[in-house]
């Protein structure tokens, strides 16, 4: 479904992305993982083209997407969630939904929307007139998904969707991550917090300074001794 | 602590708010007969005159408002578009003899393409950036009518503006026509605002306000609705600056001065940014407060500093803030699906 080749992301001399070469199958949930500057963040933005590839190539479902004008990413079927969760505070949970549902013009659709994101997330709907910026953190992550939700995507990007939250909420949106992929999304995980992000996804891959140091089957990474020693903090 | 204290201050809003909320039909009705016979109720010219200029700056404080309420960028160059259009406007009707309507028009696209030649180059600066920007532009334009003596007739100023018509009939002060015609153009305006406000390209402004990046993540063109935002405010202003032109018949670049601007601006602050209803007690206020208080003398502009110091302190969020302090109001089938959802949870606990 989504397809990178050996990807090179330069911030002016800063050479951050050395060649990547990623892929992501339909229906399929990947994760990410890597140190603090390992290009992640970098990799995700380069997909959604707020920084500029110097070379190689990224397709979404045999389109050529590498540098698009960002707003066009969402038109393509490619939903994010954006690290740090960036809702908009001074608006209500509905409205925040609603400009989620930008992109799509079908007043029907749209309300479908509303209805699959308060079926997944219902503390969302206990709260749709409160503004975003008076929720929890948990629940503002809730909102940032279900936002990505309302254009309906194919692909569902999550940058670190467990940033800043207690363990239990960790738990909880780990969870609807499941469930939202059980609904037919694909979804491409970034995290830090790489214990939770392999026991839910298929494969995985790992970054290390800027190029993809091992892939694979989410289990087998789980268990290679090099990964548990750098990232799931056993000897 | 804050939010308590804020809450109190609220109250009278929220009183006056569902006071108009439940005498929504019969408030609308009169209001809309006095304004319709007020010329005829008097004949006191100095104040009919007073009226249309406060109707001339809730047109400005709209269109000001579409980018510093709407968008959330702040401009204090909108001088420059009032004149770009009383110029274009008056020049045409003096020089053409083209009819008020069309010279308007024209000022209007001349406004626009300035507009857009404005907004392109500060795509990416907000803030006081933004605002020192255009300030720049609106002494740029002054300037310009200043210097440009062929066309602008420089200091001297443009004489004789003719009053608008239609079929012939002259729309003066004194026969009210002016008054009217200004009510006319005020409606249009307001409901243009109300109907962008409500559209996709309002909850576009409303994103990039808020959170400039996430609006891009969902699919919203930055770069075209911030011009947009400028060309619709420039058209707006441009559009008041052709009707005030007429209406004293007259014009001299010292028209157009950074008063001008700070002046918009503050109705949009007072009045509440990004509402509508704040425009209009904004102007009034503003426009009136000058004018009633002439008995002061040069202290009125020190009571009229007070008044803005005061608002900053108490109500920083304009008179009739941004927030409505009545219960959100959501779609019917919304409401509808909420309240089957509730009662199905009810049901299943009882069972």
């Amino acid at each position: 479904m989504l397809k990178i080749e050996n990807l090179h992301t330069y911030y002016g001399n800063i050479h951050a992305l050395k060649g990547i070469d990623l892929e992501v199958k339909e229906g399929e949930i990947v994760s990410l993982i890597g140190s603090n500057g390992a290009g992640k963040s970098t990799l995700l933005s380069t997909i959604t083209g707020v920084a500029h590839a110097k070379s190689g190539s990224i397709t979404f479902k045999s389109n050529n997407i590498t540098n698009i004008p960002t707003y066009h990413i969402a038109n393509t079927g490619i939903s994010i969630s954006p690290e740090g969760r960036e809702v908009f505070p001074a608006l209500t949970v509905e409205e925040n939904l609603r400009l989620g549902a930008y992109i799509v013009k079908d007043k029907k659709k749209i309300e479908e929307g509303y209805e699959r994101v308060y079926k997944l997330f219902p503390r969302l709907q206990e709260r749709y007139k409160q503004t975003a910026g008076t929720l929890s953190g948990g629940e503002q992550q809730m909102l940032a998904i279900g936002r990505a939700l309302m254009s309906n995507p194919q692909l569902l990007l999550l940058d670190e969707p467990s940033l800043g939250l207690a363990p239990n909420i960790v738990l909880l949106i780990f969870d609807l991550i499941r469930s939202i992929n059980e609904q037919g999304i694909t979804i491409l995980l970034i995290e830090q917090n790489a214990n939770m992000a392999l026991s839910v996804s298929n494969r995985a891959y790992v970054l290390e300074n800027g190029t993809v140091s091992m892939s694979g089957d989410a289990k087998q990474i789980a268990n290679d001794p090099r990964v548990k020693k750098a990232y799931l903090g056993q000897a | 602590m804050n939010d308590i204290k804020q809450k109190k201050n609220f109250n009278i809003i929220l009183y006056l708010e569902q006071f108009i909320d439940r005498f929504k039909l019969p408030l609308a009705v009169s209001s809309a007969v006095l304004l319709l016979i007020f010329p005829h109720l008097l004949t006191n010219q100095y104040i009919l005159t007073i009226v249309v200029k406060v109707g001339i700056y809730i047109i400005l404080a709209l269109g000001l408002n579409i980018l510093t309420g709407y968008v959330g960028l702040v401009s204090l160059g909108h001088a420059g578009f009032v004149a770009i259009g009383a110029y274009t406007a008056s020049l045409l009707a003096t020089r053409l003899g083209l009819g008020f309507f069309l010279s308007m028009l024209c000022g209007m696209i001349c406004a626009g393409i300035a507009g857009i030649l404005l907004g392109l180059p500060t795509l990416r600066l907000s803030g006081t950036y933004l605002s020192i920007v255009t300030l720049g532009f609106g002494e740029i334009i002054k300037t310009i009518a200043m210097n440009w003596d062929s066309v602008t007739n420089g200091t001297l100023g443009v004489k004789n503006i003719p009053s608008p018509s239609i079929f012939g009939l002259k729309l003066t002060i004194a026969n009210g026509g002016f008054y009217y015609l200004m009510l006319v153009m005020l409606l249009i305006v307001t409901l243009f605002c109300y109907v962008t406000y409500k559209s996709r390209t309002g909850r576009a402004f409303l994103a990039i306000k808020t959170d400039e990046m996430a609006g891009i993540m969902m699919g919203i063109n930055v770069t075209y609705y911030k011009v947009l935002a400028f060309v619709l405010s420039a058209c707006i202003c441009a559009s008041a600056g052709a009707l005030y032109a007429s209406l004293i018949g007259y014009i001299d670049p010292n028209t157009f001065t950074f008063d001008v601007s700070t002046m918009i601006l503050s109705i949009v602050i007072l009045g509440g940014m990004g509402t509508i209803r704040g425009m209009f007690i904004g102007s009034i206020i503003l426009i009136t407060f000058p004018e009633l208080s002439r008995s002061l003398m040069d202290y009125r502009f020190v009571v009229y500093g007070l008044i803005l110091v005061l608002m900053m302190r108490f109500r920083p969020q304009g008179l009739l803030g941004w927030k409505s302090q009545m219960p959100y109001k959501l779609s019917k089938s919304i409401t509808r699906k909420l309240e089957q959802a509730r009662s199905d949870k009810q049901e299943n606990l009882s069972q």
